[in-house]
């Protein structure tokens, strides 16, 4: 071919036009490539390895307190060596190691989540029938110290990080009635006025828009009873008692002119019922209230 | 001519089975559908307390609030394992071991509520920097920190919708901040700044992160539905039918889910769906909860399922006030999207763009 140079030939080529195109990527200096991951995830790492092994910690629960203290400290030195030591040694010197001590941590984080989302859900959803069950075989004495202790530590670790399980959502039996936390307020003229629940809607029309952590708030009130709260529930007082000073505090903001004192008040459940399939669905039969407690207007149970 | 390669035969089908499991875990996946994930997820949750938090700053933590913060350390000692950075280092160990002058210092300056609300400031924007992807890791595990805390503090008015929203704080851990983030358009700023050209492929990120992000989803689909069903199943299979208070068997459990009063949002008379829709809904739901992890396998019905998914939720916003609950689970289906599924969206758009600005 005219004017080509044949890939063999020994001729000297001329003098190329222009300076040969510098290369794409300039080389990096020795050790860049390390020094520039330690220094883009330097504060991730350090966090990431300062939670597992706060987690390692936290769920060392044989530990005294002071060799707790210790380890935890140990674990956090401990923690920023083997940041500096995986950087440097393994990745340098035995770059082997490096990718296969990434993938092990991996395996074996993986490996234990999945355990944990597959062991929580059933025991958080069925743990009284689960334990009925296994209690009744015969096997069940050797192995319930191992699963305690599984329990304990599963438990541990999904109240740590907020990832509980036992996922639920409208279980039956669904509500065939309504509760809702009244307030009976009682005066120092002794008149009595009736504060409804904040969740209570008009219920020929109305749209409802937000207020559910009120809902739930007073969903975890609205069961308790007289006795309930001079014993088993008697550690909620104090949740009781702001309610109740929340709710004076309502009747005087709505209330600005009203020249009462509030002296009593008295928590109901106020109970009104659904209508069953095929009746009028306007219709709600009222079925009254029931105590739940009666308070000073400061809040103390009497 | 070039000649063609030899045509290489399709790997037997039982070695493709045998290695799909290996693939589902170990084959990097494109990082667009985690990095949707944590935009929309943390622009819902970043929505969802400054709506139904901020108002209750006041009322359920400032003076002389609703849930005296006393009832916080009740519940964590009965809870292994919880902590709430509000209430001091109490379950946090170490710091639960340090003197107890300090412990005390750290208890009376949360109990402030200037203070709680600078907290709360902080939690703020470390949920801001998590959906724009601003040191997307350590906002992360800011922003879950204090959710826990924040959460833990007013533990009785809390919901599943809460629950949803710590579950994907902590998938966020994953590299959500690979692409689509502040993170990276400072790193490929950086690159510019030193002369290295950008790199065209796609950023590739460990499979794992998603999957385990993808399996949280479907368990909590399969036990919401198992939960309904299966106390009542003994009675079906003994006597053939269901039991009087088997709602979800019988059918009638949306009919008295949209009659309850204490949280629909509309009284029932005004929508009055007939019986045969709300049993066709409440066992629809059932399908869809139970077979959720099995029909969003198949590549085909992904999109069906995902859409039928998104109508689901959106049937149980529009009927029933459960908080953010509905918004954060649809958040995450971004994480069932494929890159390639993303791009052809993005072209659609682009498109769509284009047509829009020839005919304006």
């Amino acid at each position: 071919m005219a004017g080509s140079t044949p890939p063999d030939s020994i001729v000297p080529s001329p003098e190329p036009a222009v300076a040969p195109a510098a290369p794409e990527t300039p080389p990096l200096p020795p050790h860049a490539s390390w020094r520039s991951w330690a220094r883009r995830d330097a504060v991730t790492t350090s966090l990431l390895f300062f939670v597992y092994f706060y987690a390692f910690t936290l769920l060392s629960r044989d530990l005294v307190p002071r060799d707790r203290l210790w380890a935890g400290a140990w674990a956090v030195v401990g923690g920023c060596q083997l940041f500096f030591v995986l950087c440097v040694v393994l990745e340098r010197r035995l770059p082997w190691l490096w990718p296969a001590a990434k993938t092990t941590a991996v395996v074996l984080f993986v490996g234990w989540h999945l355990f944990f989302l597959v062991l929580r859900n059933p025991l958080d959803l069925w743990d009284k029938p689960v334990e009925d069950w296994c209690a009744k075989q015969g096997w069940w004495k050797d192995v319930r110290p191992y699963y305690d202790k599984t329990d304990r530590v599963t438990r541990k670790y999904g109240n740590f990080f907020g990832i509980e399980q036992g996922w639920k959502m409208f279980p039956p039996p669904l509500a065939r009635s309504a509760w809702f936390l009244d307030s009976e307020i009682t005066f120092d003229d002794d008149g009595v006025e009736t504060l409804p629940s904040d969740n209570e809607p008009d219920l020929t029309r109305y749209v409802r828009l937000g207020g559910w952590r009120g809902r739930k708030l007073e969903t975890y009130l609205v069961w308790a009873t007289p006795e309930e709260l001079r014993g088993s529930r008697s550690d909620d007082l104090p949740v009781f008692a702001a309610y109740v000073r929340g709710r004076v505090r309502r009747w005087r903001e709505t209330h600005p002119d009203d020249p009462r004192t509030p002296v009593k008040v008295k928590l109901v459940r106020h109970k009104i019922d659904l209508p069953q399939p095929g009746d009028d669905p306007t219709r709600h039969p009222d079925q009254g209230v029931t105590e739940i407690g009666t308070f000073d207007a400061d809040g103390r149970l009497r | 001519m070039t000649p063609l390669p030899p045509l290489t035969r399709p790997a037997p089908l039982w070695r493709r089975w045998l290695l799909a499991p290996v693939h589902f875990w170990t084959r990097p996946v494109r990082a667009e559908p985690l990095a949707l994930f944590r935009i929309v997820f943390g622009a819902t949750l970043l929505l969802s307390v400054l709506v139904s938090y901020a108002p209750y700053l006041g009322p359920y933590l400032g003076g002389d609030p609703l849930l005296p913060s006393g009832q916080v350390d009740d519940w964590m000692s009965t809870n292994a394992g919880r902590f709430c950075l509000l209430r001091g280092p109490k379950n946090l160990p170490p710091f639960d071991q340090m003197p107890a002058g300090y412990a005390d210092a750290w208890t009376h300056w949360c109990e402030q509520p200037a203070n709680e609300y600078l907290l709360f400031g902080v939690w703020v924007a470390s949920l801001a920097c998590v959906t724009l992807g601003l040191w997307t890791r350590p906002s992360t595990i800011i922003a879950l920190l204090l959710t826990v805390s924040f959460h833990l503090r007013i533990v009785q008015t809390t919901n599943g919708g809460d629950s949803v929203a710590r579950c994907g704080l902590f998938y966020l851990m994953a590299p959500a901040g690979a692409v689509w983030s502040l993170d990276a358009w400072m790193t490929r700023r950086w690159r510019k700044w030193r002369g290295l050209t950008p790199d065209p492929s796609p950023v590739l990120i460990p499979a794992w992160s998603v999957r385990l992000i993808q399996i949280q989803l479907c368990l909590m689909y399969f036990f919401t539905g198992l939960v309904k069903i299966v106390d009542d199943l003994p009675t079906l299979i003994q006597t053939g039918r269901p039991g009087a208070d088997a709602d979800w068997l019988t059918g009638h459990a949306v009919y008295w889910v949209l009659n309850d009063i204490e949280l629909n949002r509309v009284p029932y008379a005004w929508l009055a769906p007939p019986m045969w829709l709300c049993q066709a809904l409440s066992w629809g739901t059932l399908a869809f909860e139970i077979g959720f992890p099995f029909l969003v396998l198949s590549r085909r019905l992904r999109p069906w399922v995902l859409l039928g998914g998104i109508s689901f939720h959106l049937g149980i916003w529009a009927t029933t006030e459960v908080g953010w609950f509905s918004p954060m689970s649809i958040c995450w289906y971004a994480v069932f999207l494929t890159g390639g599924q993303l791009d052809a969206i993005a072209a659609f758009l682009r498109r769509r763009r284009q047509i829009d600005s020839y005919t304006s």
